[in-house]
C-alpha cells in the first residue's frame, strides 16, 4: 500500500516490523523480497514518484577538494532512486576484488565471490538481465563474429558486461510494491534523524519530515538505511542528538573511504590495418541479448605488478586533444538528466544490438578502474543545513599514488601484449607519463558510483558494519547499498547492490523469524 | 595535457621513398605518417643520446647474413620486434609502447630523412 506522508497529521506514529529508509535499488530490492511475508514492512521514500527540484536541492553540497559531479544531481531523490538515470551496465565483481591484497590498503571483504554468486544469480531477473553467465566463451559460441582478441589470456581476458533495459525500478516495481498488503510505502517521508535509545545500543525511532513541514515518528524492530553512499553516511553523521559524533561512528569511520571509479580516456590503440577489435567488444544492445566485453587484467597480473583492478574499452576514433570531463558536461538539473538518459535508453532499445561500428584504425582507450580505499577520501557534514534542517553533505574526494600508477602499468602491459600479438600499438596520453602520480588531468571523470562510506568489516575498528551489514554497536540497524563496499571493484555497482540487498534480506528474515 | 604528438591516420597512403631495409620501421605502415615516425625517431635519439648516430644504430640493428634480401631483412626485423615485446624489451616514446628494435628503426629512419 501507499501513503503520501504529507496527508498525515503531523506527529503521526508509523510502526512496523522492518523499516527500510530509502527506495532506490537497495531499498526496493529489499521490499520486493518481503512482499506477502507475515511481517509489516515500512518503506520510507523522501520524495514522490517523479523528480522534484525541491527534493534534489536537499542533496546539494560541495566537492571540496576537486571537481566532481554536482551533488544535487548525482543521486536521485524520489521513488526508484538513482536507477532513474542509470545506464544499465551490469557485471559481477571479480574474485580478486574480495581478497585482502597486501598492496591495496584496507582491502578485503568478509566473504568471497563464490559466496555471493547465488545472490548475483537471483539479482538477474530483478534487473531484467539474461542468465547469470559472464563467460566470454558463451557469447563467442553464439556468434562467429564475436571473437576475443588474440592476447595472452593469462594476462588480459575479455570481461563481460550485460545490459539491463535499463530497469527503472521506480517504474517497474511501483505496482507490486504499492499493491502489496504488507509493504507500506510512505512517500514524501524524509528521515532526518535516527534516534537511539538512551545507551545508544539500539535504534528507538526515526524522525521523518515532509517537505511541507510536518514531522512523523517511525518505529520498527529492525531498520535498514539504504540512502546511497553519500546520504547514508550523512544520515548517520547527522543523527547526533544523543551521540555527538553521529550514530555508529564511535571509531570515526562513517563517511570515510568514499570511493568512485576512475573513468578516463588514457590513450589510443592503433590496429594494423583498418579493423575493429571484434563484435565481442562492441556495445551490443540491451536485454537478454545485450552484452559486450572489456579488456581486463587477470588477477595474477594484478598480483605480479601490485596494481588495482581495471578495464579498457574501445571508442572509435583517434585522440583529439579535446577530451572533456563529464564533471563539466553533466548538468546539475537532475530532472533534465533523467529525461536525457531515458531518451538515450529508448533510442538504444529501438536500435537493437549495435553490432560492430565501421572499422577504423584508431580507437581511444576508455578506462574504468577501482580506487584504492583511502580514509581521507570522505563525506563530511557542512555547517549549512538544508530546508529540512539537516546539515548538508560535502565531499572530500582524495586519491593515492597507487591509483594513477595502476592505470599506467595496465596500459604498459597492454602495449606489450598488443605488440607481441601483432595487433598494433598502444599510445599513452602524456598525463600518465608526467612522473607525478598525485596529479590528474582535467578530463578525469567518474562513474557516478558512490561507494564505501559505511564499509564492511567484522572488526569495528576497521568497518562501520559487520559481515551481515549490521552497524557495529547498534543492535537493530543495518546498511544496504554500495556504502558497505570495502573495495569498489572495476565494474558498475548496481548488480552488486542488488545482490547484497538480497543477501541482507535473507539475513533479516532469519533475525525477524 | 594530452598526447605531445598526436598520430592521426593518413587520409591516403603516402608515396614513400624506399628506405634501406633495416631503416624501414613497420610503424610506417601502422601509423601511416612519415612525420609521426620521424618524430618518434628524433625523440628516441634524445632519450638515448648514445644511439644518436646512424652507425651505432645500424650496428645495433644490422641482421646477418650480409647477403640477406630485403624481404629476409623485413621478416627478420619483424621477428625481432615480436621477440622484444614478448621479452619486455620495450621503450615508451611519445607515449607509444614500442619494441626497442622498432624504436631504433624509427631513429635510423629519422636520420636518413635528414
Amino acid at each position: 500500500m501507499h501513503v503520501d506522508a504529507r496527508t498525515l497529521e503531523s506527529g503521526s506514529l508509523i510502526e512496523g516490523d522492518l523499516c527500510i529508509i530509502g527506495a532506490g535499488a537497495a531499498g526496493i530490492t529489499l521490499a520486493l523480497e518481503w512482499i506477502d511475508s507475515p511481517r509489516k514492512v515500512i518503506l520510507l521514500e523522501a520524495g514522490g514518484f517523479d523528480p522534484d527540484a525541491r527534493m534534489q536541492e536537499l542533496y546539494h553540497g560541495e566537492s571540496l577538494d576537486r571537481p566532481y559531479y554536482p551533488l544535487q544531481a548525482v543521486a536521485l531523490h524520489y521513488f526508484g532512486g538513482t536507477t532513474g538515470h542509470w545506464a544499465g551496465f551490469c557485471s559481477p565483481f571479480d574474485p580478486i576484488d574480495f581478497e585482502t591484497r597486501d598492496w591495496v590498503a584496507h582491502s578485503g571483504w568478509p566473504f568471497t565471490r563464490t559466496h555471493l554468486d547465488p545472490y548475483y544469480a537471483r539479482a538477474h531477473p530483478i534487473l531484467e538481465l539474461g542468465p547469470y553467465d559472464y563467460d566470454a566463451s558463451s557469447y563467442e559460441s553464439r556468434d562467429p563474429d564475436a571473437r576475443r582478441l588474440p592476447l595472452d589470456g593469462a594476462v588480459f581476458y575479455p570481461k563481460m558486461w550485460q545490459f539491463s533495459a535499463p530497469t527503472r525500478m521506480g517504474t517497474t516495481y511501483r505496482a507490486p510494491i504499492v499493491g502489496a498488503r504488507n509493504v507500506h510505502l510512505y512517500t514524501w517521508a524524509k528521515v532526518v534523524e535516527i534516534v537511539p535509545n538512551a545507551g545508544a545500543t539500539a535504534v528507538d525511532h526515526l524522525r521523518a519530515r515532509t517537505i511541507d513541514g510536518k514531522e512523523h515518528r517511525v518505529r520498527a524492530r529492525q531498520y535498514v538505511v539504504a540512502c546511497g553512499a553519500i546520504h547514508t553516511a550523512r544520515l548517520l553523521l547527522a543523527s547526533r542528538s544523543r551521540t555527538p559524533r553521529g550514530l555508529g561512528n564511535d571509531r570515526d569511520l562513517v563517511g570515510r573511504y568514499f570511493m568512485e571509479h576512475f573513468e578516463i580516456i588514457a590513450g589510443q590503440a592503433v590496429f594494423e590495418g583498418k579493423t575493429f577489435p571484434s563484435k565481442l567488444y562492441a556495445y551490443g544492445g540491451r536485454g537478454t541479448k545485450g552484452a559486450r566485453a572489456e579488456l581486463a587484467l587477470s588477477g595474477d597480473e594484478q598480483r605480479r605488478h601490485r596494481i588495482l583492478n581495471g578495464t579498457a574499452s574501445f571508442q572509435p576514433g583517434p585522440l583529439t586533444g579535446k577530451e572533456q570531463s563529464r564533471f563539466v558536461t553533466f548538468s546539475g538539473d537532475a530532472a533534465a538528466n533523467v529525461k536525457m538518459y531515458e531518451d538515450m535508453a529508448a533510442r538504444g532499445r529501438e536500435r537493437g544490438p549495435a553490432g560492430a561500428p565501421p572499422p577504423q584504425t584508431f580507437y581511444r582507450l576508455f578506462t574504468r578502474q577501482e580506487q584504492e580505499p583511502n580514509p581521507e577520501s570522505r563525506v563530511v557534514l557542512g555547517d549549512e543545513t538544508d530546508a529540512m534542517g539537516m546539515p548538508r553533505a560535502n565531499l572530500r574526494w582524495r586519491f593515492t599514488p597507487l591509483d594513477k600508477r595502476s592505470i599506467r602499468t595496465f596500459y604498459e602491459l597492454l602495449g606489450r601484449e598488443f605488440g607481441r600479438a601483432g595487433l598494433g600499438r598502444i599510445q599513452l596520453m602524456s598525463w600518465l607519463l608526467d612522473g607525478d602520480d598525485t596529479d590528474w588531468p582535467p578530463h578525469l571523470s567518474g562513474g557516478w558510483h558512490n561507494m564505501g562510506t559505511t564499509r564492511m568489516h567484522d572488526d569495528p575498528s576497521q568497518g562501520v558494519v559487520d559481515a551481515n551489514a549490521k552497524v557495529h554497536g547498534i543492535a537493530n540497524l543495518f546498511a544496504a547499498g554500495a556504502s558497505v563496499y570495502p573495495t569498489g571493484g572495476a565494474v558498475n555497482p548496481t548488480l552488486t547492490i542488488v545482490a547484497l540487498s538480497l543477501r541482507l534480506s535473507d539475513h533479516l528474515k532469519r533475525v525477524l523469524g | 595535457m594530452g598526447v605531445s604528438s598526436l598520430a592521426r591516420p593518413a587520409a591516403t597512403a603516402p608515396a614513400l621513398p624506399t628506405p634501406t631495409p633495416v631503416a624501414a620501421p613497420h610503424l610506417l605502415g601502422v601509423l601511416g605518417s612519415v612525420e609521426a615516425v620521424c618524430d618518434i625517431g628524433r625523440c628516441y635519439r634524445a632519450l638515448v643520446p648514445d644511439e644518436d648516430d646512424a652507425g651505432v644504430l645500424t650496428r645495433a640493428l644490422a641482421p646477418s647474413p650480409t647477403d640477406a634480401t630485403a624481404d629476409d631483412v623485413e621478416r627478420w626485423m619483424a621477428g625481432r620486434v615480436r621477440q622484444d615485446f614478448a621479452e619486455g624489451h620495450t621503450v615508451t616514446v611519445q607515449g607509444w609502447i614500442l619494441s626497442v628494435t622498432e624504436a631504433r628503426q624509427c631513429a635510423l629512419y629519422s636520420l636518413t630523412r635528414g
